[in-house]
């Protein structure tokens, strides 16, 4: 039980401030039949502790993929080959299995995207939770238990003494997902992932959801990272931004820098596609062409068939990540020489 | 518009589902559709809006003749649809076409392109067997699946999410349609496409004037599909609101219909920050069955005696008609900005 020591900031990134997860030229490739498809490509990235950081990217672009890393969850035929994922000073891909299993929930834990998968069917609630912490800490009393359970319900503003009795069946979509965030609380870790947790969900509860992890968030101080594709939902609720476009982050900063002041093109074109309920209509622009294939070997910017401002450098070297203000960061060539802005 | 006889008319329709019973209970009904008026007009853009729960899915099979009203009456053309001879039911059939959501579910996975576009044509005598390849291609590029040759010979799963809705539009104006029915068609779909898919419906409306009948409960892309159209808000199988879309968002009446607005998240930090009015309760946390009086009541922030025992009807209200009690007392709305009078009116 030693292993439960907030271990937070005592990593420094050169921008971000404290820093809780620091992710290394991290490489996931998905092993397949006809090639390897490389899932997320030389990837490095900073979680900044105690913040909620958006990760927006349309579909494919590998943010499950990067989120399921971090806890070393990748299904086979994908496979972590290449990079370090550092929590405090240990290295995640180094963890033996027993390690692992007592680190992923206690330090790191998820809210998965489909809440309605992720409960055992034949058991009630009060029973998983059990279960759960009982896997982390053995000695814990029936009593202790029930309190910590029923007050993480309450903060997701449930019944306790009706959830706990109940079935997943029982419960509503909305429900269940907030029984997924008072779960993944369960050994207050100070890490939390959240993976779409509100797709399928109606807009009113949505919102409601979010207001929950917000206050969640404001009470505790921990750190989450949410993925989503919906750039409206990290508007709302992130301090900071990371895009991620095929398997790599091409732009992170502060949550209004971002908007303002977006240096990769491909930021900005997401920002100009979302459908809005204020501004002009006209303004609304989607963005030309298809995802990239990964299965392809890449050269150049990722982006660069898609990109209206592609130059003959962009096709054949492709561009890191570097340091384009005060907190922002972006992986463009066009950047460096502060032209930019369109 | 008034003089043209609508495309379809629904008067009064109710529609009941019956759940399922054990073996000594009563049976029972749900209500899924109550007293709905709704006719639309060739050429127009109807939205309408709702959350899941709130029978927009039964409406729009309504009005596609799958699911048969357990009283009220649907009318195509003119004509009561039960009366129709063979000739005004295949017609019916043809005129009504509808957009799925799920895309991958929608198209056989066994079948190529040409195949799914090209057979309905043979079969309905648009096409003879040998120009119906150039006829899908003719549709093809009406999406702007281009080029064409590329997408023949492919099988759904060949199609990205994006192209797959666009074999799904295609498919239904192939049968040159008087009317579109799309069923939340990009709530699947990533949002850097979902514009494009958007402006391909507004221009088959702009362009070969079909009407089209956009369910979603996404308001965002519902202000861009109609924004010279109406939208009608749905609540508990009932319609609450309607209008001129834009006259709707911009001065919304009913509290449900403001709280939607209030729930949608804005693509800008510095608007979605801003402090917004108290959210509502959430469906699931009000009692599962039909409240008496106004449907909504146990969920509004202005709920008074009157709401509980009487049954607001749908009224004028400026240029829109809303069913409410309390219209002419709420203060004025406008998106994400505290109203003032608010604490008052709160009990």
């Amino acid at each position: 039980m030693s292993v439960k020591e907030p271990s937070t900031s005592n990593m420094k990134s050169d921008i971000f401030g404290d820093i809780i997860l620091k992710i290394e030229d991290l490489c996931v490739d998905f092993l397949l039949p006809d090639g390897d498809l490389h899932a997320v490509c030389h990837l490095d990235f900073e979680l900044p502790a105690h913040k909620i950081t958006g990760l927006v990217g349309e579909s494919g672009s590998g943010k499950t993929t990067l989120t399921s890393a971090i806890l070393r969850t990748v299904s086979a035929p994908g496979e972590i080959t290449q990079g370090k994922i550092l929590f405090g000073n240990q290295d995640i891909r180094k963890l033996s299995e027993e390690t692992l299993r007592r680190f992923r929930w206690n330090e790191i834990s998820m809210v998965f995207q489909a809440a309605q998968n992720s409960l055992n069917p034949s058991m009630t609630i009060q029973e998983q939770f059990v279960e759960t912490i009982m896997a982390h800490h053995r000695n814990r009393s029936n009593k202790e238990m029930m309190e910590i359970s029923r007050k993480l319900l309450k903060q997701v503003k449930l019944e306790p003494e009706r959830i706990l009795r109940s079935y997943p069946h029982e419960l509503s979509g909305g429900m269940k997902q907030r029984v997924m965030i008072a779960f993944a609380q369960l050994l207050d870790p100070p890490v939390l992932l959240l993976d779409e947790p509100t797709t399928a969900l109606d807009v009113i509860t949505q919102d409601y959801i979010f207001t929950l992890l917000v206050q969640m968030h404001e009470n505790m101080h921990n750190t989450m990272l949410l993925s989503t594709h919906d750039i409206a939902i990290v508007a709302r609720v992130c301090d900071y931004m990371a895009v991620m476009y095929g398997g790599r982050i091409v732009e992170m900063g502060d949550i209004f820098t971002m908007f303002e002041n977006p240096l990769h093109p491909y930021t900005q074109m997401l920002i100009k596609a979302a459908p809005s309920l204020v501004g002009e209509l006209k303004e609304r622009v989607a963005i030309p062409g298809s995802a990239p294939d990964l299965m392809k070997p890449h050269k150049g910017c990722i982006f660069a068939d898609r990109c209206p401002y592609c130059e003959d450098r962009c096709l054949t070297e492709e561009p890191g990540l570097e340091v384009a203000g005060e907190e922002h960061l972006a992986a463009c060539h066009r950047i460096s020489g502060k032209e930019g802005q369109p | 518009m008034e003089k043209t006889t609508p495309i379809v008319k629904l008067s009064h329709v109710e529609v009941n589902f019956n759940k399922k019973t054990g073996l000594f209970r009563k049976a029972d009904y749900v209500n899924a559709l109550h007293d709905i008026n709704l006719s639309i007009y060739p050429g127009e853009v109807v939205v309408l809006v709702g959350e899941s729960g709130s029978g927009k899915t039964t409406m729009a099979n309504v009005i596609a003749g799958i699911v048969h009203p357990t009283s009220g009456k649907v009318f195509f053309k003119g004509t009561e649809v039960p009366e129709m001879n063979q000739e005004q039911k295949e017609e019916y059939r043809n005129n009504i076409q509808m957009v799925q959501q799920d895309s991958y579910a929608s198209l056989n996975p066994m079948r190529r392109m040409i195949k799914i576009l090209g057979d309905p044509l043979v079969i309905k005598k648009y096409s003879d067997k040998k120009n119906v390849e150039e006829k899908v291609s003719h549709f093809l590029n009406t999406v702007e699946l281009t080029p064409a040759e590329n997408f023949l010979q492919k099988y759904p799963h060949q199609l990205s999410g994006g192209q797959r809705q666009r074999m799904l539009i295609a498919r239904a104006i192939s049968m040159n349609p008087k009317l579109l029915l799309a069923d939340e068609p990009v709530s699947m779909i990533d949002v850097s496409l979902r514009v494009s898919v958007l402006n391909l419906l507004a221009k088959l409306n702009q362009e070969d004037n079909i009407a089209i009948a956009y369910i979603t409960h996404d308001l965002a892309t519902a202000r861009y599909v109609g924004q010279n159209g109406r939208i009608e808000v749905m609540y508990m199988g009932e319609i609450v609101e309607s209008g001129r879309l834009q006259e709707v968002l911009s001065h919304p009446k009913h509290p449900y219909l403001r709280a939607l607005l209030n729930a949608v998240p804005i693509p800008d930090p510095k608007i979605a920050r801003q402090p917004r009015e108290t959210s509502i309760k959430t469906m699931e946390e009000i009692e599962g069955t039909i409240p008496s009086g106004c449907r909504f009541h146990n969920r509004c922030r202005y709920c008074k005696e009157i709401c509980k025992e009487k049954k607001p009807a749908m009224e004028q209200h400026g240029s829109s008609m809303v069913a409410c009690h309390r219209t002419a007392e709420l203060p004025p709305f406008t998106l994400y900005q505290n109203a003032r009078e608010d604490a008052n009116l709160e009990k």
